[in-house]
């Protein structure tokens, strides 16, 4: 994944350049996780327009506190957790933007969403099924498992971001696991009448 | 293997009984190994078990091959790639940010949002294609009037990117008479545009195209300039000819509807036409030319202008209405087309998939869809990363019984175009 590509000391040098008001430092930040990021926001807005919205409204706010800027976690759940904290106050935004343009016009929201819950390039009943689970799962489970499995976060990261303890993170994604096993008991269930 | 209760494990557990773990402890009647609980299979799975956690897995995996079954499944499972991720434009997004920087730096906060103003006058002529652009990837619109500069922005990265230094000294400054200026239209991957020019001819862009449209078009000439390709319905005029420039080939036209195609990696132009009559000369010295009539694709190979033999001029075309068609085509070139359509970059984890040829048509509509044929006609798995599928040749089902993943062969999607 994208995040990888900086080491530890590169990490620190870029996060003392951006305190610094650097625009390459920036520049070279956006460069390394912008892909991560708006893959991560189009899924939580299913729009890429949206997302794309989002992610510069978080680096032009980034650059404008660039002197409180403070990385305790990592670079990467730091980015991770402003493209939340600001994806939280859009969806507010949103809310009350949409109770009162919905009765106007709903094409336009309709049409910038995107296709994807019905996406499924595999045509594999298997990888159908998995995505379907996994869109299924609850909330909480559902972000564990697309920080971690989706956007290749650590536990320590996606409990950073999320604001919870290490111990959630785990106990989330074994439900998340445990709920993906059940949905796909059917697929084993038939292996097992097949192999008898 | 053992007998396993198959009618109650293809049921939903009674109400009462844990669910999650039901199938385990079911299988687990007869051995003795711990079952490995949900986290630490989420654990194991991910790769961060400690090597004691991982000792416990395997020694609970080999004590049953219904265990080994249920964790190849889950190993199958937690390999099943995300959906494919959106391809941004990174270029275009710093250019934004660099804007929007700039502009706070110098008049100092809240400006963000004026950062397009000054540039709307010499732009304005592009906004027809804005919004006629249609089918971009992800079926979103490209223009939603709120982004609209924020989109046009993009364009214009497109166009930077292309290097086209032409356009910022020509058409940057400022704007003079209606027909006085040049006018530049250009689509990115997975975006087509339909140009309306002022003598009424309609050009329909392909993706990764420009069109530079001359100054004064109409008045003195009707000269465009193409890089990619594009569909043209000439109209009928009484006035000059219609002459389409690419890098090595000069068309004449009257009235007419043809194909002209030159990407930068194709060998020379293509030009396919559906009806009337274009005149095709080479830029090289010597100035070769050929005549192509209704149904004839002329194509420029170093410098030589050649009438191909049979090729099909309505399958040329095809990429308008929706459909890219290929005839015994290599898949490399196949690939190359979805690049150009959806922005998906692909890699291949066996080179001789690149030499494969084969005949299908493939949708310009859904990437869903077109990824899906290229997958059953390749015989691929296909992985995603953000902007990256890569392909790998297809081994024998791991997993699943046959029944339930071999499907039926679907031959290509097939589209009888009319003649």
């Amino acid at each position: 994944m994208a995040h990888d590509h900086l080491s530890a000391s590169e990490e620190t040098e870029l996060v003392a350049r951006m305190r610094a008001g650097d625009t390459d430092a920036f520049e070279r930040v956006i460069a390394c996780y912008y892909s991560g990021l708006l893959a991560y926001l189009a899924q939580q807005t299913r729009s890429v327009a949206a997302a794309e919205d989002i992610l510069q409204e978080v680096f032009l706010r980034l650059w404008r506190s660039r002197d409180r800027i403070i990385v305790t976690h990592g670079l990467t759940a730091y980015l991770y957790g402003a493209v939340r904290n600001q994806l939280r106050n859009h969806a507010r935004s949103e809310s009350r933007a949409r109770r009162t343009a919905d009765a106007y016009d709903q094409n336009a929201t309709s049409s910038a969403i995107l296709a994807t819950p019905d996406i499924a390039v595999e045509n594999d009943a298997l990888a159908v099924a998995v995505r379907q689970a996994i869109a299924r799962l609850p909330e909480r489970a559902r972000e564990v498992w697309s920080l971690h499995r989706e956007r290749g976060l650590s536990y320590a990261e996606v409990a950073a971001v999320m604001g919870i303890s290490v111990n959630t993170v785990k106990s989330q994604m074994g439900r998340a696991v445990g709920l993906l096993r059940a949905a796909l008991e059917s697929f084993l269930a038939l292996t097992v009448l097949l192999s008898r | 293997m053992a007998p396993v209760g198959t009618t109650s494990s293809l049921g939903i557990p009674p109400f009462g009984r844990k669910p999650v773990s039901s199938l385990v402890s079911m299988f687990n009647e007869s051995q003795n190994e711990p079952t490995p609980s949900d986290e630490l299979l989420a654990q194991y799975l991910g790769g961060i078990a400690s090597s004691q956690d991982i000792a416990a897995v395997q020694a609970w995996e080999a004590a049953n091959p219904a265990h080994a079954e249920q964790l190849n499944l889950l190993r199958t499972a937690w390999r099943v790639a995300p959906q494919p991720s959106p391809h941004g434009n990174l270029d275009a997004f710093v250019a934004r940010w660099r804007r929007a920087v700039d502009a706070e730096s110098q008049i100092g906060t809240n400006v963000a949002n004026g950062q397009a103003s000054h540039r709307e006058s010499p732009v304005a002529d592009r906004t027809s294609v804005a919004r006629h652009s249609a089918s971009p990837s992800f079926g979103r619109p490209i223009v939603r009037e709120a982004t609209f500069w924020r989109r046009m922005s993009a364009v214009l990265a497109a166009v930077v990117v292309v290097g086209a230094a032409w356009y910022w000294s020509s058409t940057w400054r400022g704007q003079s008479a209606i027909g006085g200026n040049e006018q530049l239209y250009a689509t990115q991957a997975g975006q087509r545009a339909t140009v309306t020019l002022r003598d009424g001819s309609r050009v329909i862009l392909a993706p990764f195209s420009t069109l530079r449209v001359a100054p004064g078009f109409d008045m003195t000439a009707r000269a465009v300039t193409l890089h990619g390709e594009a569909l043209f319905d000439v109209a009928r005029t009484t006035g000059s000819p219609f002459v389409v420039h690419t890098v090595d080939a000069t068309t004449r036209v009257l009235g007419t509807r043809f194909d002209v195609r030159r990407y930068p990696d194709d060998r020379g132009a293509r030009i396919s036409v559906l009806t009337g009559k274009v005149h095709v000369t080479t830029i090289a010295a010597g100035h070769a030319s050929v005549t192509l009539a209704a149904g004839m694709t002329g194509k420029i190979d170093d410098s030589v202008a050649t009438v191909v033999d049979g090729g099909n001029v309505a399958e040329a075309a095809q990429w308008a209405s929706g459909q890219l068609v290929f005839r015994d085509a290599p898949a490399s070139e196949i690939l190359a087309a979805l690049t150009r359509w959806y922005g998906y970059q692909f890699r291949l984890t066996d080179t001789a998939l690149a030499h494969k040829h084969l005949t299908l048509g493939l949708s310009t509509e859904s990437s869903t869809d077109a990824l899906a044929t290229v997958k059953q006609v390749l015989d691929v798995e296909l992985s995603f990363d953000a902007h990256t599928v890569t392909l790998r040749p297809r081994r024998a089902s791991v997993t699943l019984p046959s029944g339930r993943s071999r499907r039926e062969p679907i031959s290509p999607i097939h589209t009888e175009v009319g003649r």
